[in-house]
């Protein structure tokens, strides 16, 4: 089974703890080599964030704990990449050809 | 760690101590504490300096025998303290923690957010509880030294602690608004003046 070396998850968290204290947690995960976490959207009580982690292994159970001890819950899987190296995705005639859609 | 692999006693005990820091932060204890700390604090501290007065005025001569009546006086407001501000602080701690969950769409009980949420209740009931009972029982010491001291100066020391602790808790105030610490000392031992003067108000009209 390969391993899943980018993965990139649609948060919805309180505001505290915060995307400080996420990350860090994060960070801390075996396997993990990078955090980046966006904040997306802010509301009285609660903010939509970007959760993006790289590294060797990434385990999916792992971080899902993670986010939900901190009180947030996962919306949805944005992207997954695995393999033994890491790539891109790449853009299609198709994709160019919609982009005046976007 | 120890031999068999699993964290040893230290090891643990740091490991909790980083996640009671962690729930702290999350829950905003200090700020609440703050406020707690001072007003239960002064509560004890004029309680405790309206029974010496009273006793004084009142013509008691053994202040050693109201070491037990401040002591007594001082526990029950600690435990009126902690359970007050207890109630108090899980009511307000489950309200917000529901209205978090509605806007969440899922439980939160078994989360950091709902374990913060308990901390919070028993740190600040805590910190209320003994700010409520200490001041009043300092207060004791120079009473239950009346063999040492004598009876008068047993009573003058008595005002001098509470008058000492209203200018720590003035100094307390005044850091945390980062104003003039005299200022806020002054109106604290003010404060104290008028328990002080209502107290011989009501001696003097023989009540």
């Amino acid at each position: 089974m390969s391993e899943v070396r980018r993965l990139v998850l649609d948060v919805l968290k309180p505001h505290q703890p915060t995307m400080l204290v996420l990350a860090d947690k994060l960070g801390d995960l075996e396997g993990v080599h990078g955090v980046d976490i966006t904040l997306i959207e802010i509301d009285n009580k609660v903010e939509n964030i970007k959760i993006t982690l790289e590294g060797d292994d990434v385990d999916f159970q792992d971080v899902a704990e993670v986010v939900q001890d901190a009180g947030g819950s996962i919306h949805s899987i944005d992207k997954v990449s695995t393999g033994k190296r890491l790539i891109d995705e790449v853009e299609t005639p198709q994709d160019a050809g919609a982009s005046w859609l976007r | 760690m120890s031999l068999s692999g699993s964290p040893g006693p230290a090891a643990r005990l740091l490991r909790g101590l980083a996640t009671l820091r962690h729930y702290h932060e999350i829950a905003e204890v200090g700020e609440i504490a703050r406020r707690y700390f001072p007003m239960n604090a002064f509560d004890g501290v004029l309680t405790a300096l309206g029974i010496v007065t009273g006793a004084y005025f009142g013509g008691v001569t053994e202040p050693a025998s109201l070491v037990v009546v401040i002591a007594s006086a001082s526990l029950s407001l600690g435990v009126s303290g902690f359970y007050g501000s207890y109630l108090s602080e899980q009511a307000e701690r489950t309200r917000a923690l529901r209205e978090l969950e509605d806007t969440m769409l899922s439980r939160l009980d078994e989360t950091d957010v709902g374990s913060a949420a308990r901390y919070a209740t028993l740190a600040i009931a805590a910190v209320a509880g003994f700010a409520s009972a200490i001041g009043g029982l300092i207060m004791c010491i120079p009473l239950a030294l009346q063999s040492v001291l004598g009876t008068a100066a047993s009573f003058y020391a008595a005002w001098g602690v509470a008058a000492l602790e209203l200018v720590l808790l003035g100094v307390f105030l005044g850091r945390v608004s980062r104003g003039r610490l005299v200022v806020s000392s002054v109106k604290l031992v003010l404060a104290g003046g008028v328990a002080f003067v209502l107290s011989l108000l009501l001696n003097v009209a023989g009540v």
